[in-house]
């Protein structure tokens, strides 16, 4: 460990890095957001949230139904 | 297209299917029989194996890693294939998965039984098995990737993203965290001391509950919830955006387990505001589920599986605004290290975990042998059983947690400890203990209608190894199409989604560790403190290895209340030589971290800890603490000392300098005996016959030492 510590402590302003990655980070997360909420997305979400229903061959889902 | 034929491998689920059942049964016994010990000390069989302190590490593994882990692999062998359209990318690597991960728990229950532990939560294995699970892993994610480049589906769900990141940030925080230095063929010490090692082991431990117990589970949610009610999934977009921020945020969180210990401030208010932050994505997760179920109420009405769902979901809810609560600093002052955490847990394991995986093996039983679950009614039973079990548990400890708090902060109106005997709080909430072990044993009782329901359901139904499917071919495209989003193309593109979710992790770890590394003043270096004398780093194995740090910290908290107690609080700069930190995370029974100093608070004779070793309750009658009778009996293995002695030199331990002579792992025995002798004739003295070559000498040795250094600075 004190090999490790010794190349951190020589990398100049290596403090600068973390605020880089949180950076990187927010402006991941933005965009994210930004593309979420985009109209044209809407029809593909709502095509992806019944994608675990038709996985199977029909009619086999309604033998674990009580009603 | 072409329409391709292939088949699901149901064997596979199966088998993971039984094995999360086995051992839930077996992890929660021993569950049940560490609630016991708790309650009444005679079910710790003055057997060294069963003692509490072993007993937990055995409970806490078999419950996270095999009882859950079981579960996550049949969740994940299961939905994985249906939602890739894919049969596992081989079944050679599925069964060395299955038999190499059961292998792996069997070693874990016997090394416990042993006493071989690192001492670090839910890290206890050893280097040997540490690298067996780095191995299995590596070939269950081998397993997961060759299926997700084989798949016949275009998008990869919102379930198999999870999936993807608990793999990844598994294997991150596992390695991370066992990288230690083996002075033996089963045992080694951690490269991290003190401050370090407590930061990078919550780093670790939050985070196995974040991608071990969490991250698959929403998986499993994500497939089965929707599967069961037959509804689609409330909001998609709202999954995107609770996972990426789920998996950003959860590993920063780690330092809230270490408030107002001897780690930096900086990173304890780091850990705080993060954990407070991780509502959101972690409420987002509920909603969605519990929304899911939105028009389909009726159905929970009569539908076991759902129930179970709906339970699991609304503890998950629970937990995760309770673990923010419990990160805000003056709650923490108030429930660390009391049975509030505890509950807590038992909320997430029991609640979240436990219900998930019924309710996933309800619906898996008659969906994978083609009939009806055998009675609904029995099911009911189960739930409601296990429903009572997990109030009849949380409440009382609930309770004792507040009681106990609030007496070990009491102070009477001349400024004394209203309870100055730790001893009497523990009593003070021993009908609380009595009242969890009823809840357990509901819980536990559950179990065995779910298991008698699912043989009935398993002989009245049809299994097939392998279940015939056909799709159409994918038609591959690399490049992203005209109008396609960014992540939709990246949801198609594994293993570039598998390096972001890494990076993702990666930042939130580095940002946490690398600074202790680079700033000096994290740890700032206490002069007076020097390294373990052989003879009290034996002591100090001996202490890992009866888990002495399950019950007790070493931690004084910069409380009056804390300092009033057990002296002065404790500094980052004691620790410089602990592999592995011993701070603990819970006192059932009093803080030790300055157990050894003289005329202090918590100071006791030799003879004090040889008479309260071989037998607490003889000196006081009401003690929960398990006794020791084989520490006087064993003779200390004394031929690993000059190898402990040079792992720690390697580790930064200064033995290789002055005033230590050179080859000093070579005399270091001499000075063991040394110091053995003269404890040895300090009990004799006090008329106690005991050879000096026995382990209690080593363990007596380091309890004195605890503190020592400090107090001999103020003296100067």
């Amino acid at each position: 460990m004190k090999l490790v510590s010794h190349y951190l402590q020589n990398i100049s302003d290596v403090g600068f890095f973390p605020s880089i990655s949180l950076l990187i980070f927010f402006l991941f997360f933005a965009g994210m957001i930004w593309w979420a909420f985009k109209k044209s997305n809407q029809s593909f979400f709502k095509e992806m949230s019944a994608y675990a229903l038709d996985d199977d061959d029909a009619g086999n889902d309604s033998i674990n139904k009580q009603s | 297209m072409e329409t391709q034929h292939f088949s699901y491998d149901n064997k596979i689920v199966k088998y993971f299917a039984y094995a999360t059942i086995l051992w839930g049964v077996v992890g929660m016994l021993v569950g049940l029989l560490a609630a016991l010990q708790l309650a009444f000390p005679i079910f710790n069989f003055n057997l060294e194996y069963t003692t509490f302190g072993r007993i937990r590490p055995i409970h806490t593994n078999a419950v996270i890693f095999a009882f859950v882990g079981n579960g996550i692999f049949a969740a994940v062998y299961y939905s994985l294939q249906r939602l890739l359209k894919a049969r596992m990318f081989s079944d050679k690597l599925s069964w060395i998965h299955f038999w190499g991960w059961q292998a792996i728990i069997a070693a874990a229950a016997i090394t416990f039984a042993l006493g071989i532990t690192t001492s670090k939560e839910y890290a206890e294995l050893e280097w040997p098995i540490d690298i067996a699970i780095t191995i299995i892993w590596v070939v269950f994610g081998w397993n997961m990737f060759g299926t997700i480049l084989r798949r016949r589906a275009d998008h990869l769900y919102v379930s198999i993203w999870f999936y993807i990141a608990t793999f990844v940030t598994v294997a991150v925080l596992h390695i991370g965290n066992s990288i230690e230095l083996p002075y033996s063929w089963i045992q080694s010490y951690p490269v991290y001391a003190g401050v370090q090692d407590a930061l990078v082991q919550w780093w670790y431990g939050h985070n196995a509950v974040a991608f071990f117990l969490t991250t698959p589970y929403l998986g499993l949610m994500y497939y089965f919830l929707p599967k069961a009610a037959n509804r689609p999934v409330y909001s998609y977009r709202l999954s995107i955006i609770h996972f990426w921020a789920l998996v950003f945020l959860y590993i920063w969180a780690g330092p809230h387990h270490l408030l107002y210990t001897a780690l930096p401030d900086w990173a304890q208010s780091l850990g705080v505001i993060f954990s407070i932050m991780l509502i959101a994505p972690s409420w987002g997760g509920m909603f969605n589920g519990l929304l899911t179920l939105r028009g389909a109420w009726d159905k929970v009405r009569d539908s076991a599986t759902l129930k179970f769902m709906v339970v699991a979901v609304t503890a998950y809810g629970m937990s995760t605004f309770e673990g923010p609560m419990m990160s805000l600093k003056w709650v923490n002052s108030l429930t660390h290290y009391t049975d509030w955490t505890i509950a807590h847990v038992h909320i997430g394991a029991m609640g979240w975990n436990g219900f998930l995986t019924f309710g996933m093996l309800y619906y898996l039983f008659p969906k994978m042998w083609k009939t009806k679950l055998y009675s609904e009614k029995l099911a009911n039973v189960h739930f409601w059983l296990g429903t009572l079990g997990m109030i009849f548990y949380a409440l009382p400890l609930y309770w004792g947690a507040v009681v106990q708090t609030l007496m070990w902060k009491e102070f009477t109106p001349d400024g004394l400890l209203a309870y100055p005997n730790f001893l009497e709080t523990v009593t003070q909430i021993l009908p609380m203990y009595h009242a969890r072990v009823l809840g357990g044993v509901l819980y536990f009782s559950g179990l065995f209608f779910m298991v008698y329901n699912l043989y009935k359901t398993a002989v009245s139904g049809q299994f097939a190894d392998n279940e015939e499917a056909s799709a159409p071919a994918l038609q591959t495209t690399s490049k992203r199409a005209k109008g396609e989003g960014l992540h939709r193309w990246l949801e198609r593109k594994p293993i570039q989604f598998m390096i972001l979710s890494t990076v993702a992790i990666l930042i939130g770890g580095a940002f946490e560790i690398i600074p202790t590394y680079l700033i000096k003043s994290n740890v700032p270096t206490i002069e007076s403190v020097k390294p373990y004398t052989p003879l009290e780093l034996q002591g100090r194995d001996i202490y890992i290895r009866e888990g002495c740090n399950t019950c007790h910290s070493q931690m004084v908290r910069p409380f009056r209340s804390e300092t009033e107690r057990y002296g002065e609080y404790s500094k980052a700069g004691e620790f410089v030589y602990d592999h592995p930190h011993l701070w603990g995370s819970k006192r059932t029974g009093p803080d030790l971290a300055r157990s050894g100093v003289p005329g202090g608070k918590m100071y006791k004779t030799n003879t004090w800890h040889y008479n309260h070793m071989l037998d607490p309750q003889k000196m006081n009658a009401q003690s929960i603490m398990p006794a020791y009778p084989w520490l006087i009996k064993d003779q200390l293995d004394i031929s690993l000392t000059p190898a402990k002695i040079r792992a720690m030199t390697t580790l930064g331990v200064p033995y290789d300098e002055a005033p230590y002579p050179a080859n000093y792992d070579q005399v270091a025995n001499e000075d063991l005996k040394k110091q053995a002798e003269e404890i040895a004739t300090d009990l004799q003295q006090n008329g106690i016959n005991v050879k000096s070559d026995r382990e209690i000498i080593a363990l007596i040795a380091y309890l004195q030492r605890l503190g020592r250094d400090i107090s001999v600075k103020e003296k100067k």
